[in-house]
């Protein structure tokens, strides 16, 4: 936002960002274990058995809700 | 907000998660508080705490819900406020009366709580009602003490402290959950993070300021400067390389699950629809209660358990929007190549008095930066091509 109260946006044109969930499964089970990509790996592969929508960010109660004002989830 | 009538809402995805003030008031005065120091003050019209039998009302709505879309769990949070305000015998008593009258799903109780009321006997009802725990606590005393004051403007962090070694230690491990800690770029990222870490928690989640447009982020003097990204990523690669590595910091797993397909995460990022509500102590339901940092009634949406469903709630304009989540977004963020990541940011820092929610976050420049740099090195690691 400039001094005026203009909100400016850059225009974006590139192309969409993502990773191979396979490959990374990969590379964890043959070099990375025990890391923080592994323990990822290994949430997402329980979540596979149960499947989820969306968080919340604001408590910490379960890391399987959306709700960002949360963090509970054991 | 676009009109909900043009978005394509295939169907509106149910709530899996209700945010309970269970107490509309809080024993200590944070500084950057959404309830207490933003615009919206509804909180003062709130009854102190939410009685039994809107309690009771609310779990036969929970279990309406749950009945309609055959939801086999439901999580229920006791939030406030602080929720500890009303006792631990009172908290039972409340999960007793949700819990009563829920019976066509599985009800899974937790608690966030500022940890100063946490003792033995709050210990005991979580271990016994098996309620999971979240610890608010942005960091050692020198960080905590920058904005967590009693009502005097002492420092909370020593009450705090006890309870955070009731919960990280023996029988209190299987309740907690993990940290909430609000960043604040004055502070040492690493010092902090060691600090959460020394305390091996499952969970970490490192919130950004409630700012907008028109309530600029602290330090962020520009649209363009990338401060909170910076903090974040000197946690980042830190962890990143940690082995072995045993707690989740979730925004950072939010967005490496995201790029790697994922379909769930934190509301702050993504695309998918936001599955949760807020109950206040009064009954009401709301949107996020986040919102209040924008304009006085922004999260306000004329409902009430006594008079409605949850199913009422997924057709008001602005929680049919949290659903359609891409086609709510600003045209910007619509072609944004990490859109899918960031989501076009937390609905509350897309404000701006002028333009709505239909802005990229103000934190857009700090959420393009964490997600190529993260994407950069796991990129790297995993030996897929850089774009």
């Amino acid at each position: 936002m400039d001094d005026t109260g203009t909100i400016h946006h850059d225009p974006p044109n590139e192309r969409p960002l993502s990773l191979d969930l396979r490959r990374i499964e990969e590379v964890v089970e043959r070099d990375l274990a025990g890391t923080a990509l592994g323990l990822i790996v290994l949430e997402l592969r329980d979540k596979r058995a149960g499947g989820n929508a969306k968080h919340s960010s604001h408590s910490s109660y379960n890391q399987y809700s959306t709700y960002s004002m949360m963090t509970i989830g054991c | 907000m676009p009109d909900p009538d043009s978005m394509s809402i295939p169907q509106p995805a149910p709530i899996h998660l209700f945010i309970c003030k269970v107490a509309s008031r809080c024993n200590i005065d944070c500084d950057y508080c959404y309830v207490y120091h933003h615009v919206d003050q509804g909180w003062r019209q709130q009854p102190s705490r939410m009685s039994l039998a809107t309690a009771a009302q609310l779990g036969r709505r929970i279990n309406e819900h749950a009945a309609r879309h055959q939801l086999p769990s439901i999580e229920v949070v006791m939030h406030g406020g602080e929720p500890l305000l009303v006792g631990p015998e009172y908290l039972r008593q409340w999960c007793d009366t949700v819990d009563a009258e829920v019976q066509e799903t599985k009800v899974s109780f937790a608690m966030q709580t500022n940890g100063t009321l946490f003792d033995e006997r709050a210990l005991a009802f979580c271990l016994e009602r098996n309620v999971k725990v979240g610890l608010s606590l942005d960091g050692p005393r020198t960080v905590n003490d920058l904005h967590r004051f009693d009502r005097k403007g002492r420092s909370t962090f020593a009450s705090v402290e006890r309870a955070l070694f009731l919960l990280s230690q023996g029988a209190g491990r299987s309740i907690w959950s993990g940290f909430l800690s609000v960043i604040d770029i004055r502070s040492d990222p690493l010092e902090v993070y060691s600090y959460l870490r020394s305390f091996n928690p499952k969970l970490i989640e490192l919130l950004l300021p409630l700012g907008h447009y028109d309530l600029r982020p602290p330090g962020k003097d520009s649209a363009e400067s990338t401060p909170y990204a910076d903090w974040m990523l000197a946690i980042f690669r830190e962890w990143y390389n940690e082995r072995p590595q045993t707690t989740m910091i979730r925004r950072f797993r939010d967005v490496i699950a995201l790029l790697a397909g994922a379909t769930d995460s934190s509301e702050e990022w993504g695309v998918q629809p936001v599955d949760f509500a807020v109950i206040e102590t009064n009954g009401d339901i709301e949107a996020v209660d986040s919102l209040k940092t924008t304009y006085s009634g922004a999260n306000h949406l004329g409902l009430n358990v006594f008079r409605h469903s949850f199913d009422e709630m997924l057709e008001v304009p602005l929680v049919a929007a949290r659903q359609a989540r891409f086609e709510s977004l600003c045209e910007t963020c619509k072609s944004c190549p990490v859109v899918n990541i960031c989501g076009g940011g937390y609905l509350p820092h897309r404000y701006s008095r002028n333009g709505g929610f239909q802005n990229p976050s103000v934190y857009c420049a700090d959420l393009k930066k964490l997600i190529n740099e993260v994407y950069a090195v796991v990129a790297r690691d995993v030996g897929e091509c850089l774009q």
